[in-house]
């Protein structure tokens, strides 16, 4: 768990303040997108966990450590970090890449090879292949995967990410968001993610908590800011298509009636969301769909079921 | 012409060697010498925009300066033999080597290191396992240019006594015996060419990932 305490930050000849009494608390094994347009203090947020950063008053604890009180060298070995650019070291091969806080903290060399090639697995790089190839044969997906791993390779309880899919196109970012997800969710590491792509918070983030101008705006769930924004700002930045987005994310499931009538024939899978299952109906010009779980009707979903789950609190 | 050359070495094998040594010795002290001064001032002054703006004009005009200029502006002050030629070729030697070194290391990604000291190196794990790896081919070819030179310019130190290929080089023209020119000359082209062979072939054999790179 991690816990900012009235955290503030100014920065010498300026000012406005960079956080401006910000308190927060970071769920153990839960992942968190930091969100906001530039400026508004996401990345100072972020760095003052693993101390690149200091605050100019209150109190940063990570696992009930204060980190003001912690060797800052000692600290950060024990906090994974990604950066945009991966920054992975070039004069190295993957594998010593990966290896480098392993190394760090003194491991046997039996140990960290075996941990090496755990985690290209567990990124999804073939170890025989790539392992002893340099950063600059690999494209940028795969570079991010070794900078995941590196950041990994310890296993730190906390891993910090700053923008990870900054620099990927928009192709194979997408990809790589649902890969990482289920990484991460395998690990159960506690996650903080800065970025200002709100779809990449929604997708990622299990909360996001959206920052303006050192402050805290809204944190709560992606479900939850998207379908009551806590306020104009809030509202503003979640867009005008937040139902679209709510859709997207939100599971069928939570929205059918569990009895099939038989009714319609149209079929869904019951792992859908609501925006496929809305897709569907535009496509295919229908009211109604059937729900089908391996192979057999559960219940089915309408027009109606749709809109009467999908209620806005904040008026757009 | 060059056969009489080739006779005087072999009816004078000594001389001609120690003359070689001599040049050697020259070459490879002053090259160590510089290499200990300018590396680490490379290394403190890259990180800081204002001082390398200062070293690096420092070094641009101690570069323009003439090698026979600086040989012959060292005399007065140290007199002559192998001490003060070593010393002149010093500091012919010092401004490649540490151009290079700075601009190297300020080439050196900013993320890279962001990444480096986040994950828990201390500043000096950062300067010996990524600052200077990552400089080094940098620094090399530093070196190389460096070297040359001082090849080039050892041969001058006979003037103030330095010793070395030279020798043969001022005696063949006191003399007016081109053959004893070429008995220094020679050798010292192919000294210079083997150098520039040798940088290059100990770049290809410790950089690898360079060549990959590019």
């Amino acid at each position: 768990m991690i816990t900012l305490e009235n955290v503030s930050k100014s920065y010498p000849g300026t000012t406005r303040k960079a956080l401006d009494d910000l308190s927060l608390v970071f769920e153990e094994g839960t992942t968190t997108a930091l969100i906001g347009p530039s400026g508004c203090g996401k990345t100072t947020t972020m760095r003052l966990i693993n101390r690149l950063e200091q605050p100019t008053s209150g109190r940063v604890w990570v696992n009930g450590l204060d980190v003001a009180k912690e060797d800052p060298v000692i600290l950060r070995r024990h906090i994974g970090y990604v950066i945009q650019n991966v920054g992975l070291f070039p004069h190295m091969t993957v594998a010593d890449n990966i290896a480098t806080v392993p190394r760090l903290l003194g491991w046997s060399t039996q140990r960290t090879r075996s941990r090496v090639d755990e985690l290209m697995d567990l990124v999804g790089l073939d170890a025989g292949l790539y392992a002893h190839r340099f950063p600059a044969a690999l494209s940028g997906g795969q570079r991010q995967r070794i900078g995941v791993a590196r950041a990994l390779a310890a296993d730190p309880p906390v891993m910090l990410m700053d923008e990870p899919f900054g620099a990927i196109d928009p192709l194979v970012r997408g990809r790589l968001q649902t890969e990482f997800k289920q990484i991460l969710q395998r690990v159960k590491k506690t996650v903080i993610i800065v970025t200002h792509d709100l779809d990449e918070a929604i997708k990622m983030g299990d909360k996001i908590a959206i920052m303006r101008d050192g402050k805290i705006s809204q944190y709560a769930s992606p479900a939850e800011v998207l379908s009551s924004p806590a306020d104009e700002f809030v509202a503003a930045f979640v867009g005008t298509d937040a139902a679209l987005k709510l859709l997207a994310i939100t599971p069928l499931s939570q929205a059918m009636s569990p009895q099939a009538t038989g009714g319609y024939p149209l079929q869904i899978e019951i792992n859908a969301t609501l925006k496929d299952a809305l897709t569907l109906m535009l496509t295919q010009h229908n009211d109604g769909l059937t729900v089908m779980d391996s192979g057999r009707p559960v219940g089915e979903l309408t027009r109606q079921h749709l809109f009467s789950h999908t209620q806005f609190r904040h008026k757009l | 012409m060059i056969f009489q050359a080739w006779q005087w070495v072999k009816d004078n094998p000594t001389l001609f060697w120690q003359a070689v040594q001599q040049h050697l010795l020259m070459c490879g002290l002053s090259l160590s010498i510089a290499l200990i001064i300018a590396v680490p001032i490379g290394v403190l002054v890259a990180n800081s925009p204002r001082m390398a703006f200062i070293a690096s004009s420092i070094t641009g005009t101690l570069r323009t300066i003439p090698s026979l200029a600086i040989l012959a502006a060292v005399m007065p002050f140290m007199g002559i033999g192998l001490l003060p030629s070593v010393i002149a070729l010093v500091v012919l030697a010092i401004p490649p080597i540490l151009l290079n070194t700075c601009t190297s290391i300020q080439a050196i990604d900013a993320d890279t290191l962001s990444a480096a000291t986040g994950m828990g190196f201390t500043p000096r794990q950062i300067t010996t396992r990524i600052v200077l790896p990552l400089a080094a081919p940098g620094i090399l070819a530093g070196c190389k240019t460096a070297a040359v030179q001082v090849i080039g310019g050892a041969a001058l130190a006979s003037f103030i006594g330095g010793g070395g290929l030279g020798d043969f080089v001022t005696t063949g023209i006191a003399i007016m015996d081109m053959s004893r020119l070429l008995v220094g000359a020679i050798p010292i082209i192919l000294l210079a060419i083997g150098t520039e062979v040798l940088f290059f072939a100990l770049g290809r054999v410790f950089f690898p990932s360079v060549e990959k790179s590019s």
